[in-house]
């Protein structure tokens, strides 16, 4: 069974994209019967984390608590430090998602003092991504420019698009204007192609709407088409963005 | 208008009640734009109700500054 569970997620691995999501959902219900019935907690850990960011894109917030339930179990089985920062990682995530923000702030800071204790390596990426919708979703997110500038300077393809948005947001057009390119160029390729790529598409889409930028919103309209009929997540489950139909709709009301 | 309103129903049937009330915000914004501003109007106060009730202040902010929906 530990091979069955073995071959199936790597198989996920090529199995990435939107268009195979019902595939993921349907291999990762087996992945994780198979990987459970074997004693290796890692095994069924990594089945149950990959089942939880494929729930979540399916849209099924209450199937993915599920989901979300089972791997923080597992975690707590293997007691492995490395892995207690998912717990509140996903429970900061799906108090965000809900908009239970009084639930999500000291999740989010929870995370980031178990991860960094981990040595876990994408700590403050994670943070700032969870810190920037807290912020947007209630007071406002000018706190995190400070941070969005910093790694959009340290990682500009992947985090230009932050620093853009909140720009754009506070009406600071040529600033926003500046970041934009920075990922807008040559049609988006440089954008990177992790886990992160519809995170970072999704956040230029509301740039180029609010920029009023034609051009961009059909060239992201056209990457984004993908995502119209699943939900946007960001990593392992670090943050939910719900419907990816929201940021082709922003593009396509972009006037042309 | 097709989009945004499959937005809003995926993100109310998931039960993320705050990204639904981003896509009314928009949904909305988008109706307006077309010239429907009575369904525009009702959309918004939705997404003010939602809003208000989570607390995101922000978005509250941005409705009660949308002028049309005062009318």
């Amino acid at each position: 069974m530990g091979a069955l569970a073995r071959a199936l997620l790597a198989r996920r691995s090529a199995r990435t994209g939107p268009d195979q999501l019902r595939v993921r959902c349907k291999d990762g219900a087996r992945t994780a019967e198979a990987a459970g019935k074997t004693d290796d907690l890692e095994l069924q850990l990594e089945a149950a984390r990959l089942h939880v960011v494929d729930v979540l894109e399916s849209g099924d917030l209450a199937a993915a608590a599920e989901a979300e339930q089972q791997a923080e179990d597992l975690v707590g089985r293997l007691g492995r430090p490395l892995y207690f920062c998912y717990p509140p990682m996903w429970r900061a995530m799906h108090a965000l998602a809900v908009g239970d923000y009084g639930a999500a702030d000291p999740l989010i800071e929870r995370f980031r003092s178990d991860a960094r204790r981990a040595n876990y390596g994408a700590v403050d990426q994670v943070w700032l991504a969870q810190r920037m919708r807290l912020q947007l979703d209630t007071d406002g997110a000018e706190s995190v420019l400070p941070f969005a500038e910093h790694w959009a300077e340290q990682l500009p393809q992947s985090w230009s698009s932050a620093p853009a948005l909140l720009h754009a947001l506070e009406g600071r057009q040529e600033e926003s204007r500046r970041h934009f390119a920075v990922s807008a160029a040559d049609d988006f390729a440089h954008v990177p192609r992790t886990l992160s790529w519809a995170y970072v598409m999704a956040q230029l889409a509301e740039v180029a709407a609010l920029l009023a930028d034609a051009d961009s919103a059909r060239a992201l309209r056209r990457h984004l088409a993908p995502w119209a009929h699943q939900a946007i997540v960001v990593s392992s489950g670090a943050l939910y963005l719900g419907s990816g139909a929201h940021y082709l709709g922003l593009c396509l009301r972009t006037p042309r | 208008m097709d989009e945004l309103t499959s937005a809003v129903a995926a993100n109310e049937r998931a039960g993320a009640r705050g990204l639904a009330a981003r896509s009314m915000v928009e949904l909305a914004s988008t109706l307006r734009l077309h010239g429907e501003d009575s369904a525009a109007r009702a959309i918004a106060d939705r997404a003010a109700c939602l809003a208000t009730e989570l607390g995101m202040s922000c978005l509250v902010r941005t409705l009660s500054s949308a002028p049309r929906e005062r009318s």
